[in-house]
């Protein structure tokens, strides 16, 4: 079982965590249309990288709702999870695709020794 | 005149382990790159420059028999040089050195399909995570780390993210090194690096939101196997994307 080093950390250092992981922004893209899932495997199957990466953003398009890409907020997801270095699933809030993260880990300080004579 | 696709590059780093015992990471290899396309059957390996060349180099691969194996060959300029062995898989190329002007093929089978390019002043291609294989006991988890570069002279790439924008295996992850250029590397590459890996859904936004010309980000990718998975040969594929003037 791994640890969650979130709960190794005092309030300053998970604030400081938190800081950690929102400095690099993770934007959740929305889901990926089957069809154009299986379209890319196609692609990737023939070796033509370029147009699986280009099917990938159009099948990203929802022209019916008007988004191309879903825009949540990834780290909140992370934040709010383990911070074990564990793979957990997901779903986002805002278009429901489920995925896979893996989580941080933080190695807490080391205890001083607060009162010890210098 | 803006930054076009062609200047985004995926280099490898200095340290692509083959095993589970070297280290993983470190500075960007300008001279190596993680694109080559798998065999689609068994075949043997054919190379050929494109004008005057006498360099030679390796193939590393899998044979039909699944042995790890190598095979050394010389090449002879724009003259095809098929090699003997006959090649389930290839895992890399690497020539000897580097040439200011010659590009140099690899095709699987005589006049066959191009699988790799090495291009001017370069020498290796590769494919992610050699010899990794599942365990039957506990899940294994590996990061590799290759750099998104933007080779553009004098613009930066605003904006800057980075997607990995296919995964059919689905056992793929990706995370960015805390700064552009750093040469962060762990001790092997089941060695956790403490970052957070996203998937495919996920858009990652470079430290300092833009690329600056020359700049390069490093991008983990982190391969998990479950318990006792079955063998694949799959891919994926890493998008540096952003804007320009």
């Amino acid at each position: 079982m791994a640890t969650d080093t979130k709960k190794l950390l005092n309030a300053k250092q998970i604030e400081e965590a938190e800081a950690f992981i929102r400095a690099q922004p993770r934007i959740c893209r929305g889901p990926l249309r089957e069809q154009e899932r299986k379209a890319v495997a196609q692609l990737l199957d023939e070796g033509r990288l370029e147009e699986a990466k280009a099917m990938d953003e159009t099948g990203r398009n929802h022209p019916e709702t008007g988004a191309n890409t879903c825009g949540a907020d990834f780290n909140n997801i992370v934040v709010a999870g383990p911070w074990d270095g564990r793979q957990h699933p997901y779903k986002c809030p805002r278009c429901g695709v489920v995925g896979k993260y893996t989580a941080p880990t933080f190695a807490a300080p080391q205890p001083t020794n607060e009162g010890d004579p210098v | 005149m803006s930054i076009t696709a062609a200047e985004l590059i995926f280099f490898s780093s200095a340290n692509i382990p083959a095993d589970d015992a070297s280290t993983s990471g470190g500075a960007i290899s300008t001279t190596s790159r993680p694109e080559l396309t798998q065999w689609s059957a068994s075949a043997v390996a054919a190379v050929i420059s494109d004008g005057a060349d006498t360099r030679t180099g390796t193939v590393y691969g899998r044979l039909a028999t699944g042995v790890a194996d190598s095979e050394a060959f010389t090449l002879t300029g724009a003259v095809e040089v098929v090699l003997a062995k006959t090649w389930e898989r290839i895992q890399r190329i690497v020539l000897d050195s580097t040439s200011a002007s010659r590009t140099v093929l690899l095709k699987q089978g005589s006049g066959g399909t191009t699988r790799a390019t090495i291009t001017t002043n370069e020498t290796t291609r590769h494919i992610s995570f050699q010899n990794s294989a599942s365990d039957p006991s506990a899940t294994k988890a590996r990061a590799e780390k290759v750099f998104g570069k933007n080779t553009n002279g004098t613009l930066s790439l605003l904006g800057a993210t980075v997607t990995l924008t296919a995964d059919p295996a689905a056992n793929i992850t990706i995370a960015l090194a805390a700064s552009v250029d750093d040469s962060g590397s762990v001790a092997t590459r089941l060695t956790s690096t403490g970052l957070t890996y996203s998937d495919d859904n996920v858009a990652l936004t470079v430290p300092g939101t833009n690329l600056a010309a020359g700049s390069a980000i490093g991008v983990w990718v982190l391969q998990s196997l479950g318990i006792a998975a079955a063998a694949t040969k799959s891919t994926y594929t890493l998008k540096l994307a952003g804007t320009t003037i």
